[in-house]
């Protein structure tokens, strides 16, 4: 796939069926609302279809995406100044105080320390693709990682003390 | 920790507020590049082609669907812009002791039936809804005679000679229901709860007078609801003016105030927002009723205040019900709350409990 140009659209129609809900909840992480992240989705990949012939194949198209997605979900928070709103719902899981605290401490983190902790250990990419996606380079992929590993722990130690 | 695992992350991501539509993906795509073209050959006479694409585009988005907030620009309010209540009622349907799924229903004169119904968040959002929460404001037209027919569906169980707060001996019913209905030229209430909720009510609760449904009582709530649930289902063809729904454009809005800090006066809630809030709801007429300060303003104006909150430094948050704007307070509560409440043609919000 590397070194190549243009992407097929049965691998984007792929990409998108088999990753369509990492995709939905990270870019809601963004724009903090599940209905606009859905439609930044949507939209994201209709740009992506359109433009597939552009795919240059410097790195795995799944990154080209991300990186489409990500700008999608960016420009409606742009255009609407709205703010994150993860977990409107009440936590589902065992655990509810263990998730409001990451959750809260998440949510403060700098958007693009927030979006590569979610593509590292949610979307599970590698360091080559989160800076495709982010638009940065590997290097500063793990150096955002490191920041946003210390300060999540620093606030989880504020939150407990 | 600090060991990001998935299943924590999954747990905090907002599940996806809909399925994978592939074939939506594409007609986005076929419609940006149709866009595309079209603007190439049709610039000259662009304005004129705006309009009226924002006409149709208007009247697609409003057909069949409802909305969660303002609603777009330039579509025409539900006529008339006030109406005399005929019925209402907020039920059940499916067996479920939760709220989603509920339907609350209001019925006019004029033979608009408004309706919202509840969903539920954890299901995939329904392709009619305006969100996973709710179906949104959507309205249907009755004839003359189909108001009747509906109203008449209701009294004729006896049950509206008077008010009523019945206990029935179920267990799928939520724990509060209620259908108002005008007998007699008055509006009748009857509420009814479970005697599930009733035992599992917390020590200190309020304590409802109520009274035994009878085993006839109990029967036609529990047909009534289901009916109330989708008129559309039993009412005949000829008792439909318009039959297909479509969004309820409210033509005014509650702006409600709402404080954490203990403000309570419209003074001092707004006197905690940063001054271009304050300045851009100057001069409104609040009115305080038990959930704060409120002023009605037609839906222009609730847009005009929009755009004004905008940029103040306040959160706007469109969510389930209605759409907010915040002022963040400490350890991420909100410290001030301005809600834009739809109003329904008899002058009330919709409400999203009992």
């Amino acid at each position: 796939m590397i070194g190549r140009r243009g992407a097929r659209l049965e691998e984007l129609e792929a990409l998108y069926r088999s990753r369509f809900e990492v995709f939905a909840r990270v870019a809601a992480s963004v724009t903090g609302d599940p209905e606009r992240a859905l439609d930044a989705v949507q939209e994201a990949f209709a740009t992506a279809v359109t433009k597939r012939r552009s795919f240059r194949g410097d790195g795995p198209l799944e990154a080209w995406v991300w990186r489409i997605v990500l700008n999608a979900a960016r420009s409606d928070v742009r255009r609407s100044v709205t703010e994150l709103g993860y977990g409107e719902l009440p936590s589902a899981n065992g655990r509810p105080e263990d998730d409001a605290e990451l959750r809260m401490a998440l949510a403060r983190l700098p958007e693009r320390q927030r979006t590569a902790v979610f593509l590292r250990y949610y979307a599970d990419l590698e360091y080559a693709s989160i800076a495709e996606a982010l638009g940065i380079s590997s290097g500063t992929v793990a150096a955002t990682l490191n920041a946003a590993h210390a300060a999540i722990r620093t606030r989880l130690e504020g939150i407990r003390a | 920790m600090t060991d990001f695992d998935r299943t924590s992350l999954d747990r905090i991501l907002s599940a996806p507020a809909g399925p994978a539509d592939w074939d939506d993906v594409l007609g986005r795509a076929r419609a940006g590049q149709g866009r595309r073209r079209m603007l190439a050959v049709l610039a000259a006479v662009a304005a004129v082609v705006v309009v009226s694409a924002s006409a149709v585009a208007m009247r697609a988005f409003l057909g069949e669907r409802g909305f969660v907030g303002l609603p777009p620009t330039g579509a025409p309010p539900s006529t008339p812009t006030t109406g005399k209540l005929m019925a209402s009622y907020w039920v059940r349907t499916p067996e479920t002791m939760s709220n989603p799924r509920r339907v609350k229903g209001w019925l006019y004169a004029d033979g608009r039936l408004v309706w919202q119904r509840e969903n539920d968040p954890h299901q995939p959002r329904p392709p009619e809804a305006a969100n996973r929460w709710s179906s949104g404001l959507v309205e249907q037209r009755l004839t003359r005679a189909g108001v009747e027919r509906l109203r008449s569906e209701i009294v004729s169980t006896g049950l509206f000679s008077r008010n009523r707060d019945l206990v029935l001996e179920t267990e799928s019913d939520p724990c509060f229901n209620w259908i108002d209905a005008r007998n007699d030229g008055q509006l009748v209430r009857v509420t009814w709860t479970s005697t599930v909720c009733e035992a599992q009510a917390p020590p200190g609760a309020p304590i409802m007078r109520t009274e035994p449904a009878t085993r006839e009582q109990t029967i036609a709530l529990q047909r009534l609801k289901l009916r109330l649930s989708d008129p559309a289902a039993w009412l005949p063809e000829s008792s439909w003016r318009q039959r297909e729904f479509k969004a309820f454009v409210p033509s005014r809005f509650a702006i409600g105030l709402w404080s954490q800090q203990g403000a309570h006066t419209p003074a001092e809630i707004l006197a905690e927002l940063p001054m271009a809030a304050q300045e851009a709801l100057r001069g409104m007429s609040w009115r305080t009723s038990g959930f704060g300060p409120s002023a009605e303003v037609t839906t222009r104006r609730a847009r005009s205040l929009a755009k004004a909150l905008d940029g103040t430094g306040l959160t706007r948050k469109r969510g389930a019900f209605f759409l907010s704007y915040r002022l963040a307070g400490p350890s991420m509560s909100e410290s001030v709350v301005i809600v834009f409440g739809p109003l329904l043609p008899h002058g009330e919000e919709p409400g999203y409990g009992g």
